[in-house]
């Protein structure tokens, strides 16, 4: 499997709790939460995938989106995480870890 | 300089468009006005608003087939269809028996039974509420016809002879003649309802419980 398909794979099931765990401070605008997310190429490759995404989560009652103007240029898109959000998010982090150190285990037998 | 006005930009969107072209509406409005938003919010963002800078935004946004498909992964499983094979096991199991008396229906049991959609438990359910569909009422409703004119004649005819009674008589005899018929009447209602409901009930079932297919 080729590098980007790999991650492609890693990405499925756990950029979305990335994306609700960077809305941790409150509302965000989205174009700064996706460049965060993509800053190091990892986690979003490319940076226009990562709306439908935020729609789901907004059917799903994860985030709640309002449009802002702004004093500089074109209204904005704003996300903020609903307390079910916050819940997906603790429920992840926990999931994570235990997964995180499982695979762990596996790979340190191999080396 | 607006989104609209870069042909660069506009060759973008209408391509991510045309991408997005087999996903409902709704969705694919949203997608292209959040898309837009974001070019336009990184353009004015942009210390200067050369082609190069457009160039930059849109290859950081990813290619328009890109995007429709992280759209199209975003869409929840398509449930809405049920196989052709299962649907007409569905219409010869309610249906099939009245058609083609007995064989219609086994046909369906057979499709019922080799299909994947159903557990053991809606198969049994589909095969023994009640064994050849609608057949049964059919048949009983066309019994109770022919039964009920037969002993309507019977009961009638024999008050009908010639006797010198009054009229009075007459109504009794018929009344009384007609007691049993009206508890076979009851009998063959409720046997009716028995056998329409129950075909009913299990072609309702086997719609609800059919695992469904893309």
């Amino acid at each position: 499997m080729e590098a980007g398909q790999l991650l492609t794979h890693l990405r499925r099931g756990t950029l979305e709790f990335c994306v609700l765990a960077a809305l941790h401070g409150g509302e965000r605008y989205a174009g700064d939460l996706i460049a965060e997310l993509g800053a190091d190429g990892v986690l979003v490759t490319s940076e226009g995938t990562v709306y439908p995404l935020l729609a789901r989560l907004r059917r799903d009652g994860m985030v709640e989106s309002t449009w802002r103007e702004s004093a500089s240029g074109p209204p904005r898109r704003y996300y903020r995480r609903t307390r079910r959000g916050d819940a997906a998010v603790r429920h992840f982090t926990d999931q994570w870890g235990i997964f995180r150190d499982a695979v762990d285990r596996v790979l340190t037998e191999e080396q | 300089m607006s989104n609209l006005t870069a042909p660069s930009v506009h060759h973008y969107l209408d391509e991510l468009d045309r991408a997005l072209h087999d996903l409902p509406r709704a969705r694919r409005r949203e997608i292209l006005r959040d898309i837009s938003a974001h070019i336009d919010a990184a353009l004015a963002d942009a210390p200067e608003q050369s082609p190069a800078v457009i160039a930059t935004i849109l290859d950081h946004l990813g290619t328009p087939t890109e995007i429709a498909e992280a759209a199209r992964a975003e869409l929840p499983p398509d449930r809405s269809r049920i196989a052709a094979r299962d649907v007409i096991a569905i219409v010869l199991l309610l249906v099939g028996g009245v058609v083609v008396p007995f064989v219609g229906w086994l046909v369906g049991v057979v499709l019922l039974w080799t299909s994947t959609a159903w557990r053991t438990r809606d198969k049994l359910i589909g095969t023994l509420l009640v064994p050849g569909g609608l057949f049964a009422p059919v048949l009983l409703g066309g019994g109770a016809t022919f039964f009920a004119s037969t002993t309507e004649d019977a009961s009638c005819g024999s008050v009908s002879a010639p006797t010198p009674s009054s009229a009075a008589t007459v109504v009794q005899q018929c009344t009384t003649t007609g007691g049993p018929g009206i508890w076979s009447t009851i009998l063959i209602i409720v046997l009716l309802i028995i056998t329409v409901g129950g075909p009913l009930f299990s072609t309702f079932w086997l719609i609800r419980h059919a695992r469904r297919t893309a």
